[in-house]
């Protein structure tokens, strides 16, 4: 008597099956593994968002030429602010944050207060309900005599602007957008958090950890120090790239004002020697006024150089791309510069 | 003269109490945010014999100081450390200021016979062991050492504290630090290894010309400037720790410190500055130069018994603003703040119950 084996075989169209599944279910695992930190999903939510970029219509980015800080930058500003597609103020509190770091004998460092006063004028001209100037600067942590010394806190008692010490501001929990960092939030000043637009006003300097410090690397300005510390210094540590584009998605911050008029470079942020470049770059999308600006510099912001804005193009935040930049205004050639590049750091370390 | 700062005194500790939050903390504005560091300065501020710590204390200083020690012992986290604010649920430098202030509440009898609670040593001890073990910085790999010696001209070897748990350290922090520890017994953590070390890191951390700044007296080869806070609160540190054995290149550096200070509290346009330069000035500064710093503190730009005002030349125009206004006269606070009125009521005061608590 033969009796039927309890075994049951497998059917060459179910082991067909069982491999497609094990084989989708293995990339979907490489996949993952492969897109970390970002993650699969992130990673494309990502491609979809450059793909969409690719389609959309050219950014516009306006170079002004300003040949010093004694002429009317009223008139130039308020040019490149029609030239591009600028938001609407209207009733809005808007928050400009300049870049005012430290007060080093014979170095031009921080943001010109005629830029800023410039910019107040402009944004009252609009109609902005209220405007209002913050920094939570890096290197101390009381800023009054920082604001006396670069001339920035005489030009506000002038025009009776509020001024606000963003390290100290009260504080609120945002949860990042971007999770490049490793942290899943970030502390913002409530007068960040709560202004209905935000205008980011760097100088044009070169930047010896990123290459360029520019309208993206100004937001490091904007976490609090009370929380952050000061330098901020693990904003640095935990990468800077990954922190800058975080803050910049995180913060959204929807213009850049570049002053231009005098750069740094070699050197920068701090020890860099001054460097004529004359112009206000002036956009709405962040990484092509930073990609513009280094290319005003002499510097093409590719990723061995100025790796935050290639890492911001390729994460889909703004672009970098020449094609993809309407340059309104003069053109990059009339006013390109050769920057000095900031010192090698591998070179450094052999010099000492 | 004496008696004039009494009453600038009693006026600044009347702001103290008026200016708590309804949740028993202060910020660093008036009707701002309640953050532990205020908090903590408002307190060791108001513990002094002639505000909330001596003899027939008025209910309001009473009442304010109850309502501050219960906000502090409730922001406490398990782990012993305090983050910077209530929602913030990671430990960090607040740390440093919050067990100081408990210190001089365990230290002093007749403080804690009014204020204190059987809770507050288990308190301290757990912010004490926070310190020590998570708020200290760790070491760095050799090679991490040859490129800081490099780049900043930093010793990585010498160990002092950070802003967050785990992170690289820095000098205010660090002073801050050394106070906490050092006050709960001076004459035996004088002595104490950790101490000692952080020292070093003080001293490796000064600027060539004198002073302080972050930490980083030296970026690529150029000299990084001083800061008037970053010095302040290192000579604060210093005070606390400075022994008979120090003479020789820690006393240079205090000196250094101390001379960096005296010139910048006359060109400073903050009252802040002014306040935290004052207050380490007169820690070390005989009783003259303590009155003139005193009299900048409360009075502000004066001349001849006249507000004096600062010119900034700006586009072709003078703008003319009295920067320093000093005391205001009617809240008996500094710039609307807690903060640097505490700040300023420490500086005002002779009585160092605060750093060496009997």
């Amino acid at each position: 008597m033969t009796t039927k084996s309890s075994k049951k075989r497998i059917s060459r169209r179910q082991f067909t099956r069982l491999m497609l599944t094990g084989a989708i279910g293995g990339s979907v695992v490489v996949a993952e593994l492969a897109s970390r930190p970002l993650g699969l999903i992130k990673w494309a939510g990502i491609s979809f968002r450059r793909i969409g970029k690719g389609f959309g219509n050219q950014t516009k980015v306006a170079i002004v030429n300003a040949p010093s800080y004694d002429i009317d930058l009223l008139t130039p500003l308020r040019s490149a602010w029609e030239l591009i597609d600028s938001p609407s103020v209207v009733g809005k509190r808007v928050v400009l944050k300049p870049n005012i770091i430290y007060n080093v004998p014979d170095r031009v460092i921080n943001t010109n207060p005629a830029v800023i006063e410039a910019a107040i004028q402009l944004l009252q001209e609009k109609g902005a309900k209220e405007v209002i100037v913050a920094e939570g600067t890096a290197y101390q942590r009381d800023i009054t005599d920082l604001l006396y010394s670069s001339g920035i806190g005489p030009m506000l008692d002038d025009l009776g602007v509020r001024f606000v010490d963003l390290n100290h501001d009260d504080i609120v929990k945002a949860k990042n957008k971007g999770g490049y960092a490793g942290r899943e939030v970030t502390w913002l000043p409530k007068t960040i958090a709560e202004a209905d637009l935000i205008v980011s006003m760097p100088k044009l300097k070169t930047h010896h950890w990123a290459g360029a410090t520019l309208s993206m690397k100004n937001l490091y300005g904007v976490v609090p120090g009370v929380k952050y510390g000061w330098p901020k210094n693990t904003l640095h540590v935990t990468g800077i790239e990954p922190n800058i584009v975080e803050l910049y998605e995180t913060i959204a911050p929807q213009v850049a004002i570049v002053d231009g008029i005098i750069g740094m470079e070699e050197d920068g942020p701090l020890f860099g020697k001054t460097k004529p470049a004359q112009v206000l770059v002036v956009g709405t999308d962040l990484v092509a006024v930073d990609a513009t600006c280094a290319r005003i510099m002499g510097l093409e912001p590719i990723k061995e150089r100025v790796k935050h804005i290639w890492y911001a193009d390729w994460l889909g935040l703004g672009v970098m791309n020449q094609d993809r930049i309407k340059i309104v205004g003069v053109p990059i050639s009339s006013v390109k510069q050769d920057f000095e590049l900031p010192p090698d750091i591998g070179k450094e370390l052999n010099r000492y | 003269m004496a008696s004039d700062f009494q009453v600038n005194l009693q006026k600044a500790y009347d702001f103290l109490a008026a200016s708590q939050n309804n949740d028993g903390g202060w910020g660093y504005r008036r009707g701002s945010m309640s953050y532990v560091e205020p908090t903590a300065f408002a307190l060791l501020a108001l513990f002094g014999p002639e505000g909330a710590g001596g003899q027939n204390v008025a209910d309001a200083r009473f009442q304010a100081v109850r309502r501050g020690l219960a906000f502090l012992r409730a922001q406490q986290h398990t782990d012993g450390g305090w983050g910077v604010m209530r929602e913030d649920e990671i430990s960090g430098w607040m740390t440093y200021p919050a067990t100081w202030m408990f210190n001089v509440l365990l230290k002093i009898a007749e403080l804690f016979a009014y204020y204190g609670e059987p809770e507050d040593k288990n308190i301290r001890d757990r912010g004490r062991t926070w310190i020590l073990n998570r708020g200290r910085e760790g070491g760095v790999d050799r090679a991490t050492f040859d490129q800081v010696k490099k780049l900043f001209r930093i010793d990585s070897d010498l160990r002092g504290w950070g802003w967050g748990s785990g992170e690289a350290a820095w000098v205010i922090p660090t002073s801050l630090a050394l106070v906490a520890l050092v006050v709960e017994d001076p004459p035996i953590m004088r002595e104490d290894k950790d101490i000692l070390n952080a020292k070093d890191y003080l001293r490796d951390r000064a600027c060539p010309d004198g002073g302080w700044n972050v930490g980083n007296p030296w970026m690529l080869g150029k000299k990084l400037p001083p800061t008037a806070d970053a010095t302040a609160f290192a000579l604060i540190g210093w005070r606390v720790c400075l022994t008979a054995s120090d003479f020789g290149q820690n006393v240079q550096v205090v000196n250094a410190g101390l001379d960096y200070l005296d010139d910048y509290i006359t060109k400073s346009n903050s009252d802040h500055t002014v306040a935290l330069c004052a207050w380490a000035l007169n820690l070390y500064r005989e009783a003259k130069d303590r009155e003139d710093n005193r009299n900048r503190l409360t009075l502000g730009l004066m001349r001849d018994g006249q507000p004096q005002e600062r010119t900034f030349p700006y586009r072709g125009k003078e703008i003319r603003k009295r920067t320093v206004q000093g005391q205001d006269k009617t809240t008996g606070g500094w710039v609307n703040s807690p903060y640097t009125t505490a700040i300023a009521a420490l500086a005002l005061s002779d009585n160092r119950y605060y750093l060496e608590p009997k």
